[in-house]
């Protein structure tokens, strides 16, 4: 009997998704343990948070980038038109939290078809040039619609129509408590879902396309509509995490989203591993995640904050020259390698 | 006016072909269901079967005496004992070799054979010790089921034999119900598809006619008989270059098909146009398909085609490096997946379903062509050979009628030329397909095509058999020079 519990835990263990549910979980556990006390710096939780909403901006990216062959440098143009609409939709029309984020979707829809339509006719390289400038173009016209000031999110009062639970400042959960606990299970979900579309047609379309147009039309695959689909997604998703992202945070401004945080993701994406989801967050930790996590609390880094740059650029000079599939690859390396030592002991051991 | 009526028409013959895509589909399924039943039936029946024999089993023991069942047990104990133990022999053996290897005075020597020895006489007795302890457990274990002596065997004998024939009247039973039941299932699947297919043949005639009615462009072209693919005067111009000058010819169903050339002499742009990935600058394709109508292909998408039952391959391999080479055939079948992209994201049941099927089918594809070991593998760093034969089953994904073939021969040696050749020639008649093929490879061309069409600047200089087209003075001309 118990051996066939064991069975059945290695079974569900093997399906694709199980890793993200247990990752959701570690993540939520984050949050549990800084209420305990066991995590004394309410920034670790922040930097976790930042690794969530920038993993999810991540994921749309490595569809486009590993999936789709299509180079962007405007994501964070997108992800602060999601933190704008937001500012637009919610704090100053009033209009309710789901709604706003709703609106929020369905115009980062008609963006991502307006790019994808771009895309169409140009490639490469100067495929991510128009993007930076539309990027560029976003960001100027938050600087116009906004002005310069830091805005900030009114707190909510109410949620869903309920008073916020211990909303009052006497203990109890405080507002971004909440966010993170919604956060989470978003993230995962999103995950869940990039991760059945790689495994399904549309993605291997997708990678057919990747290699190579003619052959993938030859195959009936539609470039049009491939291409359209993985901008939609790209786009939707970075205005999604911009949407979270005001949610959590609660304040920005428009020197938040310029060319370095484009440049970052695209950096994440390629540390991690451009085909992988989870070497995607991994990308998204070692970039975003690590300098506010642990290298706040080391002096000489406290002292020098912009060191972080110098790590995360040799980090990309070494993945690309050694390890061009990314982190990801590490693990798969890992496996072979014990494979390997496995092999030699025998031998030693037992002879031929 | 005119615009409104090419879009309604667009609009009206997409539906059509959806409704044509799902009628085939459920047909599809429903073959593949009938597939399904049949393996479903024979694993609840070896279940069945092994839960019988489980239960034979004690009278099966009542029935023999226990010196000859006990001899066999401790045997079979003793096979998985030796498995285990031929390691730890080897084990021995090689610490004796290293330790020899490194000692240098004759006593290291000396201590380290009789280490080994010593060793040797441990694992002997252990497995002595086994062996005692195995007989005694299987013995007490069994002393109380199995016959005492000779008169009481013949006893149980016969019942046992009752028992047996008992169960298998059973098993013959069980097997008659799941065959029933396998039938029963069939029926009503059969049934539901019948009346799928119904709706969708009727909507998808309603719609037809429908699409007719704001039709353009009348394809009134009758082909003649026996004709899959006719061009009418063909011509692709690239600037001032003519690559393809008025080119007319017909390729009848279930032949072989040779179109041959000098360097330059615009095979793959013929082969272009009929796919689309080039307009011809003037003249048409017509080509008939399964139901027996004649489409334009001028009017069709690049990416349509191969709905049409029309598949080519590449010069040059063109595969999908980042997948095995089981999901480059699932791409290559592409077309079949109706799954939106909603079922996409969630793997509703339908999209397992489909997949299921597309999986099994890819599979037999393989194992049609002998690459079933290589399902799992990425095709980057298989020989040249192999990969061109995964291009081959990629063509077979998608039901074709047509298979277009650029070189099929091209950086193969002799012996996979042979082969290639026999394959082409059973793919041509298990699957009923037409096979139309450039190829620079003339051994080739000359043994397996039907019917030859050299060209040379993108004019025709012959069309005939393989005969006629060696005998041709012009086609000698264009390969070996003028005077």
């Amino acid at each position: 009997m118990g051996q066939s519990i064991a069975l059945r835990i290695k079974r569900v263990l093997k399906h694709p998704l199980s890793s993200f549910v247990i990752l959701g979980i570690v993540l939520l556990l984050v949050n549990v343990f800084y209420r305990a006390g066991i995590i004394q710096d309410i920034a670790f939780v922040r930097s976790v948070a930042r690794v969530i909403i920038y993993s999810i901006v991540a994921m749309g990216f490595s569809l486009l980038l590993g999936y789709a062959g299509l180079a962007s440098l405007g994501t964070s143009g997108l992800i602060g038109l999601g933190a704008f609409l937001i500012q637009l939709t919610y704090s100053q029309k009033g209009i309710p939290m789901v709604i706003s984020i709703l609106i929020c979707l369905v115009i980062a829809l008609v963006v991502g078809a307006l790019i994808g339509f771009i895309s169409l006719r140009i490639e490469g390289m100067y495929l991510a040039i128009i993007t930076l400038c539309l990027s560029t173009i976003l960001v100027e016209l938050f600087r116009i619609g906004w002005g310069t000031d830091t805005f900030n999110l009114p707190r909510f009062q109410t949620f869903f129509g309920k008073e916020f639970p211990g909303y009052s400042s006497d203990g109890g959960l405080l507002v971004r408590d909440v966010m993170y606990y919604i956060l989470v299970p978003l993230f995962v979900i999103v995950a869940m879902l990039t991760s059945n579309l790689m495994r399904s047609p549309a993605g291997r379309a997708m990678l057919a396309m990747k290699d190579s147009d003619s052959a993938a039309k030859a195959m009936g695959i539609s470039v049009l509509k491939y291409r359209l689909i993985a901008f939609i997604i790209a786009t939707v998703y970075a205005v999604f995490a911009g949407c979270l992202y005001m949610f959590y945070f609660r304040s920005t401004t428009y020197t938040d989203w310029g060319l370095a945080l484009s440049l970052n993701i695209l950096a994440a994406v390629i540390v991690g591993g451009s085909k992988s989801l989870l070497g995607c967050i991994l990308g998204c930790f070692i970039i975003f995640g690590i300098d506010g996590m642990f290298l706040q609390n080391i002096p000489f880094f406290q002292n020098n904050t912009n060191f972080i740059y110098i790590i995360s650029g040799a980090l990309i000079i070494i993945v690309v020259m050694f390890y061009p599939g990314g982190l990801a690859h590490l693990w798969l390396d890992l496996k072979i390698l014990i494979r390997k030592l496995k092999l030699k002991w025998r031998h030693y051991k037992y002879g031929d | 006016m005119g615009i409104s009526k090419k879009l309604l028409h667009n609009f009206y013959s997409n539906r059509a072909e959806n409704f044509k895509d799902d009628l085939d589909g459920a047909i599809e399924y429903n073959e593949f269901y009938q597939e399904k039943q049949e393996v479903l039936l024979k694993k609840h029946y070896d279940k069945f079967v092994a839960q019988e024999q489980e239960k034979l089993e004690p009278i099966r023991l009542s029935s023999v005496l226990l010196k000859s069942e006990v001899k066999i047990q401790v045997a079979e104990k003793l096979k998985s004992y030796d498995e285990k133990d031929i390691w730890r022999r080897k084990a021995n053996t090689q610490t004796q070799v290293r330790g020899l290897a490194k000692a240098t005075t004759d006593s290291d020597k000396q201590k380290i054979t009789e280490a080994y020895e010593t060793q040797l006489r441990s694992l002997d007795k252990r497995r002595e010790e086994y062996e005692h302890k195995v007989t005694a457990s299987i013995s007490s274990k069994l002393q109380s089921v199995c016959a005492k002596d000779e008169k009481e065997q013949k006893e149980k004998l016969a019942k046992y034999k009752v028992a047996l024939a008992e169960s298998d009247k059973r098993c013959k039973a069980e097997h008659q119900k799941l065959e029933v039941q396998k039938q029963a299932n069939i029926k009503v699947f059969q049934l539901k598809t019948d009346a799928k297919v119904s709706k969708a043949s009727k909507k998808y005639e309603t719609t037809l006619v429908d699409a007719k009615k704001y039709s353009a462009s009348k394809v009134d072209q009758k082909l003649e008989k026996n004709v899959v693919l006719s061009l009418h005067n063909l011509t692709m111009q690239f600037g001032g270059l003519k690559a393809v000058d008025n080119l007319s010819f017909d390729v009848k169903k279930g032949e072989i098909f040779g179109l041959i050339g000098p360097n330059g002499a615009g095979k793959t742009t013929v082969f272009n146009c009929i796919t689309q990935f080039y307009k011809p600058t003037k003249g048409e394709v017509y080509y008939e398909d399964k139901t027996g109508q004649v489409l334009l292909l001028n009017e069709a998408k690049v990416h349509n085609v191969i709905k049409k039952g029309i598949v080519r391959t590449f010069q040059n391999v063109e595969l999908v490096w980042e997948l095995t080479v089981l999901e480059n055939l699932l791409v290559a079948a592409h077309s079949l997946f109706k799954s939106n992209l909603f079922d996409q994201f969630i793997h509703t049941p339908k999209l397992k379903k489909e997949e299921e099927m597309i999986r099994a089918k890819a599979l037999k594809v393989l194992d049609y062509l002998g690459l079933t070991y290589l399902q799992n593998a990425y095709p980057v760093g298989l020989p040249y050979g192999i990969l061109k034969k995964i291009e081959l089953a990629r063509t077979l994904m998608c039901n074709p009628r047509l298979i277009i073939l650029d070189e099929p021969a091209a950086g193969l040696n002799d012996a996979e030329t042979q082969e290639l050749a026999v394959l082409i020639k059973k793919i041509r008649d298990e699957y009923k397909v037409t096979i139309f093929l450039v190829e620079h490879d003339m051994g080739l061309v000359m043994d397996i095509c039907d019917t030859i069409c050299a060209i040379s600047f993108g004019k025709m200089l012959a069309i005939g058999t393989p005969k006629q087209i060696q005998k041709d003075p012009a086609v000698q001309e264009a390969y070996l020079g003028g005077e």
